[in-house]
């Protein structure tokens, strides 16, 4: 039955529509999701269903789309706050009513504190067009009125409102959830709307599709009040009434009103005329001629060109062309390739109509490069070339985006397919994605609100969701759950969905017994329930909408966190379904960090380097590559990673893309990486990998990867070549097996495949053994085009620190958090490659990290307690009035708090003034007193205007320990530029424990026993079970499997301590080294006194005295606990 | 008071008294589950009306509340505010 006809039934038969209703996007108040409405819904009958939330259309697209799926109609509405925080409902009649409500929320939000949205009565006032108004809940202005007896009062509220919609567009909104005062307050609403001329309407108020999540709504009321179900009384819901009502009960409660219940169909009857799924009419910013390139290159243009133009317009079409074939002259000369190749994307351009999109985006690219210029200045900055951003993706295969600079890669050389990216049958606008450095993106997404307005320009918003740890934290809570519980609980909880709650609670043993102890239960159960809600707004890595009219007419804008930021409430599949063309400006840390590098080297006074212009091809970088020695550089760093390159070794570019495309669920469960190790191998060997293809049609598509499937683009070519499919079915294929795959789609492509291969002569078990391969790789891998981008920064990446090592390094401390490692693990990697890491020093330290000779001196910005602001003011204070001499110098000068200039001290930042660090301590607490220890709390000023001597009251003290000092370093900057904490433990540790640069001269298969600091834990999804670890010494890192078995059995220790002393067995292979574990304990033996990580430093400081004499005057028992080592930085949940 | 000795200031802060007990009645209600016969102390009466009812749920991490409340005009004219504990399933006056 069509969808019409089936809501005509509904409506026929119905008694009720729904027009109040929350759902998940009432965020922290509506407890069920848009699909769970809308399906009890359709169960009830019910003709039409609203969504109203609070000052949001966050949910609405999701709504209108279920619903439109379900066959009821979605009505489009919001529950808006007023200036004085009464509420009001809002329901978009017309086209014209949603572009109000639309506004209307918008500047509800933008004319107020963020997260306070409030809209004024004048605001309403002046967009009152195709709405209709219900007067609101208990909590509307109405409402309040009457339960204060002020009942002329409601009258006038009437009057207005009468007035601002006109009598047919206001109800006055009746009802009834069985809560103390609806009777009476129903009685007297009915009477006043009575007096006014005005309607009535029955509403339910819905915030959840059933009663039984009435419990989980009451928590999530709890969570948004920061308080337990026990302290929340006041705030939560008098009872479980708010779900979606059968429609006689409905009927029931309301049969004294029949008119309030039979509006509830009138209104849905007049709202029908307006379908969000359909109606929105979103158009792309067209190509203006006279676009920021024309304006740009005018000055420049011959006399013919510019009066061409101011003759006849050219079409988007031919401006595209005219530009890119004489950018094609100037790159290519007379290249056939190339000119055939822009040709045939010009023709698919063409005649899907992207010319202008195409322009428009060459548009922000100008507008990039006049950013870049400005961000870099005329200093250090602008001595080197570097493009303002770069392309990922697929776009990166095309010669037009490369022409008109939205990609770097020239496509003919690496030798990408176009058919990824556009081929006949594209069924959406393509993606064009770029990387910008951190800064530059920043002031880009400002100036194009400034070019665009920011009415019509907004960042894709996100919703980050309840997932098992935020559950278990903010439900527990809510419950009253002993918090170190739930902490350790959620620490130990592998990442997954909250609904797995229970299983997880089953593997771990110190919680198995809880499971049926009863706040434990609700916690299960209401994990369950919350899994996938929406938690709040923020805004997406890089996407941004922009829209020829003004925006907030299709979706509310409201502000981002981040000062200067707006976000529209709708995610990337909300703007999917509203067809707006999404812009992604992502920022990436690693094109920040080689601008940063680039800048150090000039400062440093060497020449510039034009990273375009290196050697590609060059062997040393390549051995350091084949070594594995990669941590900090871009993509090729990660555990993974670095086994894998010991195996396949590469040495050229082409090789370096296949190195980013191979560590990926696709080549990995596809069954490519063995295969292609084993070519490689064969290749270093023998001269020549012999590739096994399964037929010889997949010859010319699968040579260049010795005969294995590893980018999305073999995937549609293997179809096109072997199965004869179109680019536009190969694509369609390819989609379909990224998203949810249906059996039966799955089922079609293959006969189809099966045809098509049987066509060309190949026969059904070589093409069925070939379309599994293709099922296998499925979508998990990246196109050869985002390789072939992310290789060239890899290896530019790799290049710099080959030959800039302290400017890497020190670019790399600058630009954290970023990849795979904590800072602590790229100090010991630089020391363990001869760069030398400076601690702080009050006069030699810079803001930020600098470079100092052939190493790092480590800036402000590392020191706890040190913003940006605090750490320009030390140095532009030393810049103006000349080094700090002494203590009481810096800290009259500075002014900074007492606790950052200890922290200062301790890492040895003021080692310069000639005193140690314990008799600077003291030194301090004479001028400065600590009041943690009941100090003289005197203004400092005062004190230290006085500059007093302090030589009367020293005392002589001993230096701090090398162990006191690693502790300090670690607790304040999150890495120790001297020590390492291993180095200072070996005399305390078992004796034959192996060392990590000792690994690989071991026999294979060999006992062993390993201890060291834990950088990393991985579970891959595609491993198994198995866990993967990387363990740090002071000689370098080792790798460690845990079999699923063990990792279950001690997964409470694993996940648990930050050092861990592992036993297992010794397995090299192919120059890699791994432990296979048998036996994992902590190196931890905690006292009955052992300090806290929480404790201030001048405690750390007494316990880890009495750790200097290690290993000789202390006890095993005595022995602290090392998480006072472990850095801050240090994710160990 | 609680014994027949005199209270110490202690033991008139200690003692805890629950006030306002609600009151087993005997009700009968009808299909839709309204009250429509209350009785008490041996006697019943007819419902001539509900002026109000209202619904509570509260508590049910700990031991569930869940009521519905009614505000009953007997026939002989007094008006009773009554509930129904929707999990007992009992019926009960309460007093204020």
């Amino acid at each position: 039955m069509a969808s019409g006809s089936r809501r005509r039934e509904r409506v026929d038969q119905s008694m009720y529509a729904e027009l109040h209703l929350h759902t998940a996007f009432s965020f922290l108040d509506g407890a069920s999701m848009p699909v769970e409405l809308v399906e009890r819904a359709v169960e009830l009958g019910y003709p039409a269903l609203a969504i109203t939330d609070h000052n949001g259309l966050h949910g609405a697209m999701e709504f209108a789309q279920a619903a439109r799926a379900a066959g009821i109609q979605a009505i489009i509405g919001a529950e808006v706050t007023l200036a004085d925080g009464s509420h009001l409902t809002l329901l978009a009649e017309t086209a014209e009513g949603y572009a109000n409500l639309s506004r209307l929320i918008a500047r509800a939000h933008l004319d107020n504190e963020r997260l306070d949205p409030r809209l004024s009565l004048e605001t309403l006032q002046a967009h009152t067009e195709g709405l209709i108004l219900l007067t609101g809940c208990r909590n509307g202005e109405l409402s309040l009125l009457v339960e204060a007896g002020r009942l002329d009062g409601a009258r006038a509220v009437l009057a207005r409102y009468r007035e601002w919609f006109g009598t047919e567009q206001v109800f006055v909104e009746l009802q009834q959830n069985l809560v103390h005062g609806d009777t009476r307050r129903m009685t007297i609403l009915s009477r006043l709307a009575a007096e006014s001329g005005l309607g009535t309407v029955a509403t339910g108020n819905v915030h959840y599709h059933a009663r039984e999540r009435h419990r989980l709504q009451d928590v999530l009321v709890a969570i948004q009040h920061r308080l337990t179900l026990d302290a929340s009384h006041q705030v939560r819901r008098a009872n479980s009434e708010f779900f979606l009502q059968p429609q006689d009960v409905v009927a029931r409660r309301f049969r004294r009103y029949p008119e309030a219940l039979r509006n509830t169909l009138v209104i849905a009857e007049r709202c029908a005329g307006f379908d969000l799924t359909t109606d929105l009419q979103y158009q792309f910013p067209e190509y203006n001629h006279m676009s920021i390139w024309d304006r740009n290159t005018a000055a420049s243009s011959t006399e013919q060109e510019v009066d061409c133009c101011d003759a006849v317009p050219l079409s988007p079409d031919d401006v595209l062309a005219r530009d890119c074939y004489t950018l094609l002259q100037e790159r290519y000369g007379d290249n056939i390739k190339a000119r055939e190749r822009l040709a045939l994307e010009l023709g698919l351009v063409k005649r899907h109509g992207l010319a202008g999109f195409f322009l428009v985006y060459r548009d922000i690219m100008l507008l990039a490069r006049q950013v870049a210029d400005e961000v870099r200045g005329t200093g250090a900055r602008s001595a080197y070339v570097l493009p303002p951003g770069r392309g990922r993706g697929s776009s990166v295969s095309s010669i037009i985006c490369y022409l008109i600079g939205l990609s770097h890669i020239d496509p003919l050389r690496h030798n990408l397919y176009i058919g990824r990216f556009l081929n006949e049958e594209l069924a959406s606008v393509p993606d064009i994605d770029i990387d910008f450095p951190r800064d530059i993106r920043e002031r880009l997404i400002a100036r194009i609100y400034e070019v665009y307005g920011n009415d019509h320009a907004a960042l894709v918003c996100a919703f980050p969701t309840y997932h098992i740890r935020s559950a278990i934290r903010d439900i527990g809570k809510a419950l009253g759950l002993p918090a170190p519980d739930l902490d350790r609980l959620a620490k130990l909880s592998e990442r997954t969905s909250a609904d797995k709650l229970e299983a997880e609670m089953e593997r771990l043993p110190e919680f198995r017994d809880r499971l049926d102890a009863p706040l434990w239960q609700e916690l299960i159960g209401l994990a369950r329930e919350i899994a996938g809600f929406p938690r709040h707004v923020t805004q997406h890595s890089g996407g941004m909408v922009i829209s020829s009219q003004p925006l907030v007419d299709l979706v509310p804008v409201q502000a981002a966190a981040m000062e200067g930021r707006y976000v529209c409430q709708w995610d990337k599949d909300s703007c999917d379904d509203a067809r707006f063309i999404k812009i992604d400006f992502l920022a990436l840390g690693m094109l920040s960090l080689v601008e940063e590098c680039l800048e150090l080297i000039v400062r440093e006074g060497k020449p510039p380097v034009d990273l375009s212009r290196i050697d590609f091809e060059d062997p040393l970088v390549y051995e350091m590559i084949g070594k594995g020695d990669t941590i900090g550089v871009f993509q090729i760093e990660s555990r993974a990673q670095i086994q894998t390159l010991l195996r396949t070794k590469p040495t050229t570019l082409e090789d370096l893309i296949v190195q980013v495309a191979i560590v990926r669920p696709g080549p990995i469960i596809g069954g490519a990486v063995s295969p292609y190790v084993q070519a490689r191998r064969e290749l270093r060997r023998t001269g020549s990998a012999n590739p096994r293809f399964d037929h010889p049609l997949l010859a010319p598509v699968l040579r260049e990867t010795h005969g294995v499937i590893l980018y999305q683009e073999q995937v549609l070519e293997v179809a096109v070549r072997l199965a004869g499919f179109t680019a536009g079915q190969a694509d369609s294929f390819r989609r379909s097996m990224s998203r949810k795959r249906s059996l039966s789609a799955m089922n079609r492509f293959w006969e189809q495949f099966r045809e098509g291969a049987a066509a060309n002569g190949v026969d059904e078990v070589t093409a069925r053994t070939v379309f599994d391969k293709l099922l296998g790789f499925a979508a998990y891998g990246f196109p050869k085009s985002h390789a072939a981008a992310f290789a060239v920064l890899a290896y530019q990446s790799c290049w710099l620190k080959y030959y800039y090592p302290a400017e890497f390094y020190c670019a790399l401390f600058n630009n954290q958090p970023m990849g795979f490692y904590p800072p602590h693990a790229f100090a010991n990697d630089a020391r363990r490659h001869g760069t030398p890491i400076f601690p702080p020093d009050v006069n030699l330290s810079g803001a930020r990290c600098t470079v100092e000779g052939n190493g790092v001196r480590i800036g402000f910005n590392y020191v706890d307690g040190v913003g940006e602001d605090v750490a320009r003011a030390i140095v532009e204070e030393r810049e103006r009035d000349g080094a700090y001499r002494t203590l009481i110098d810096l800290a009259r000068r500075t002014r900074l708090r007492r606790e950052v200039i200890e922290h200062l001290i301790v890492v040895g930042a003021c080692d310069g003034f000639g005193l140690r660090r314990r008799e600077l301590l003291w030194q301090l607490g004479l001028f400065m007193p600590d009041k943690r220890l009941g100090g003289r709390t005197k203004p400092t000023a005062w004190q230290l205007a006085l500059d007093l001597p302090t030589e009367q009251d020293m005392v002589p003290l001993r230096e701090m320990t090398e162990w006191e000092r690693m502790i300090a370093d670690y607790d304040v900057l999150g890495l120790s530029s001297r020590y390492h904490p291993l180095a200072l433990l070996r005399p305390i540790l078992p004796p034959e424990l192996a060392r990590a640069d000792q690994l690989d001269r071991l026999r294979d298969g060999r006992p062993v026993r390993f201890g060291g600091l834990v950088v990393c834990r991985q579970r891959p999804g595609t491993a198994k079970g198995m866990l993967f670890m990387l363990l740090e010494d002071e000689t370098g890192l080792a790798n460690v499997i845990v079999h699923p078995q063990l990792y279950e059995q001690q997964r409470a220790v694993i996940r648990g301590n930050p050092f861990l002393l592992i036993t297992g067995k010794l397995q090299l292979r192919e120059d890699t080294v791994n432990i296979i574990a048998s036996d994992i304990s902590p190196i931890e033996r905690p006292t009955k006194s052992g300090p806290q990580p929480t404790q201030p430093i001048s405690e750390l400081l007494a316990q880890a005295e009495r750790l200097q004499t290690l290993p000789d005057e202390i006890s095993d028992e005595q022995l602290t606990s090392l998480r006072l080592v472990a850095p801050a930085s240090h994710d160990f949940r | 008071m609680v014994s027949g000795k005199s209270p110490t200031p202690a033991d008139d802060i200690g003692v805890i008294r629950l006030l306002n007990q609600p009151q087993p009645l005997m009700v009968t209600a009808d299909g839709n589950g309204l009250p429509r016969w209350v009785g008490s102390g041996g006697a019943s009466q007819r419902v001539s009306g509900i002026g109000d009812s209202w619904r509570v749920d509260d508590e049910w991490w700990r031991t569930s509340i869940s009521r519905r409340y009614f505000v009953v005009t007997l026939e002989d004219g007094a008006i009773r505010t009554i509930f129904q504990d929707l999990i007992g399933d009992g019926w009960y006056e309460q007093t204020y």
